[in-house]
């Protein structure tokens, strides 16, 4: 092979049967899709299984596909998904609990577990940080600042307004910067003005 | 005065046009607000750059790689453990039992109070239905919060927390106690809107946000196992449709 396939073309030829192209695929996108699930669930252990969960939905769902998007979009999505399922079974703790379902044990979530792999001083604070801030948040910033995708990619992958999504990087990162006890100076800002004032006539 | 609020992210990356970011520069000589939460965006998103790319595990596609290779060969799934076993958690959640605790009215004690506290909510549920367990948890305060008076609101909570006074000093001397249906309502919201939330609800108040009904919930978080809460987050809830108006949080 010379120049290297567009993923969409891989996903045709993987459609008609060739299953080479679909471990191409898993290739290319494993260390994203594992990165952003890491980042968006704090702990390798449901990483692991959203990421797992994204390449069974990949290759169970892959013929819904229909290429009027990028492939890489559509895989976004599928990952986000796969993070907001894993988030949605974590709801009974310790505010919210779901009743055990006959004898079996509610799995004890844990405190987060430290990321070795990160060599910079600081970025387990910031992985911790990450998780004492919204979800809503925190996937943007994953998305925009953590992978580096354009607002307008971020707003197709989520299905929101671009102005949501400017609005939600905007305060997620106030939010982070605040569980990082980053400097706030002190407010010195005169009392607000009446909302009256704020508009022409 | 209104805030730039769509642009400032984009200026903090700097990747504004060259009018815009001169609007947003003038903005920020007159506006003490947004020259802090700028500095406070632009430490958060250097912070996110520093976090490196963590190896995948090396097998974590290979379910997906065999059934690949079934499909290719035979065209049909079958046999879709994981898949399923998903799909029905996700199906629990949404008809289960869904049990909210509360510690009220107010955290101070340790969180062994807590756990007895959840317990004995989750031995009085029944089923299919959000339960708080003190019927009187719902504080109506006739405010209306903006982003400052809520990070102001937020940040009270330090001053609370060192004399183990938490969140009362912060609320209006005359403050009403919903009923048990308006406690329920604004319990369903943050179930739905605010499910990641980890910490201990420790204030419910109905009240304005910018003009609109809205929900303030705060929760304490801490490190848990005894250890005293060290952050507070205030989430500001729409009444009608749960929405996030905002968010504030600030460290103990």
């Amino acid at each position: 092979m010379t120049d290297p396939a567009r993923d969409e073309d891989l996903v045709l030829r993987y459609l008609q049967g060739d299953a080479q192209a679909f471990a191409e695929l898993v290739t290319r996108h494993r260390s994203r899709v594992f990165n952003v699930a890491l980042r968006v669930l704090g702990d390798p252990d449901d990483a692991r299984d959203a990421t797992q969960d994204t390449f069974l939905t990949m290759v169970r769902k892959l013929s819904q596909f229909r290429g009027d998007a990028a492939f890489t979009t559509w895989l976004h999505r599928v990952t986000v998904n796969a993070c907001y399922d894993i988030l949605r079974k974590r709801r009974r703790q310790p505010m919210l609990q779901l009743a055990p379902e006959g004898d079996e044990p509610i799995p004890d979530i844990g405190p987060p577990v430290e990321d070795h792999a990160d060599a910079a001083v600081g970025s387990i604070d910031v992985a911790r940080a990450l998780q004492l801030i919204p979800e809503q948040y925190r996937v943007v910033l994953v998305l925009a600042d953590v992978q580096d995708l354009p607002y307008e990619e971020i707003s197709r992958v989520l299905d929101v307004p671009i102005g949501t999504v400017k609005s939600r990087v905007h305060r997620g990162r106030i939010a982070l910067g605040r569980a990082l006890g980053l400097p706030e100076e002190p407010s010195r800002e005169p009392a607000p003005a009446p909302r009256t004032s704020e508009r022409e006539p | 005065m209104t805030h730039p609020e769509e642009q400032l992210a984009g200026y903090v990356d700097g990747a504004l046009p060259p009018h815009e970011r001169r609007a947003v520069d003038a903005h920020l000589i007159d506006c003490a607000r947004c020259r802090r939460e700028v500095a406070l965006a632009a430490g958060a998103r250097t912070a996110l750059g520093s976090l490196t790319e963590v190896p995948a595990p090396p097998d974590v596609a290979d379910g997906a790689l065999r059934e690949a290779g079934a499909a290719g060969r035979a065209r049909q799934t079958n046999g879709l453990p994981a898949w399923y076993r998903i799909a029905g958690v996700a199906a629990a959640v949404a008809a289960g039992l869904l049990v909210v605790s509360l510690v009220l009215p107010r955290v101070g004690g340790s969180s062994d109070e807590a756990a007895d506290r959840r317990e004995a909510a989750a031995g009085s549920v029944g089923g299919g239905a959000i339960t708080s367990v003190e019927a009187t948890a719902l504080e109506i305060q006739q405010v209306n919060y903006d982003d400052a008076s809520l990070s102001a609101f937020a940040a009270s909570f330090k001053t609370a927390q060192d004399t183990s006074e938490v969140a009362t000093a912060a609320a209006p001397a005359e403050s009403l106690a919903g009923t048990p249906r308006q406690t329920q309502k604004a319990l369903r919201c943050i179930v739905k809107s605010a499910p990641d939330e980890t910490g201990l609800l420790t204030q419910l108040i109905k009240a304005r946000f910018q003009g609109a009904p809205a929900y303030l919930a705060v929760f304490l978080g801490g490190p848990g196992a005894d250890q005293p809460p060290d952050s507070v987050s205030v989430w500001v809830l729409a009444t009608d449709d749960c929405a996030i108006l905002s968010f504030s949080n600030a460290r103990l």
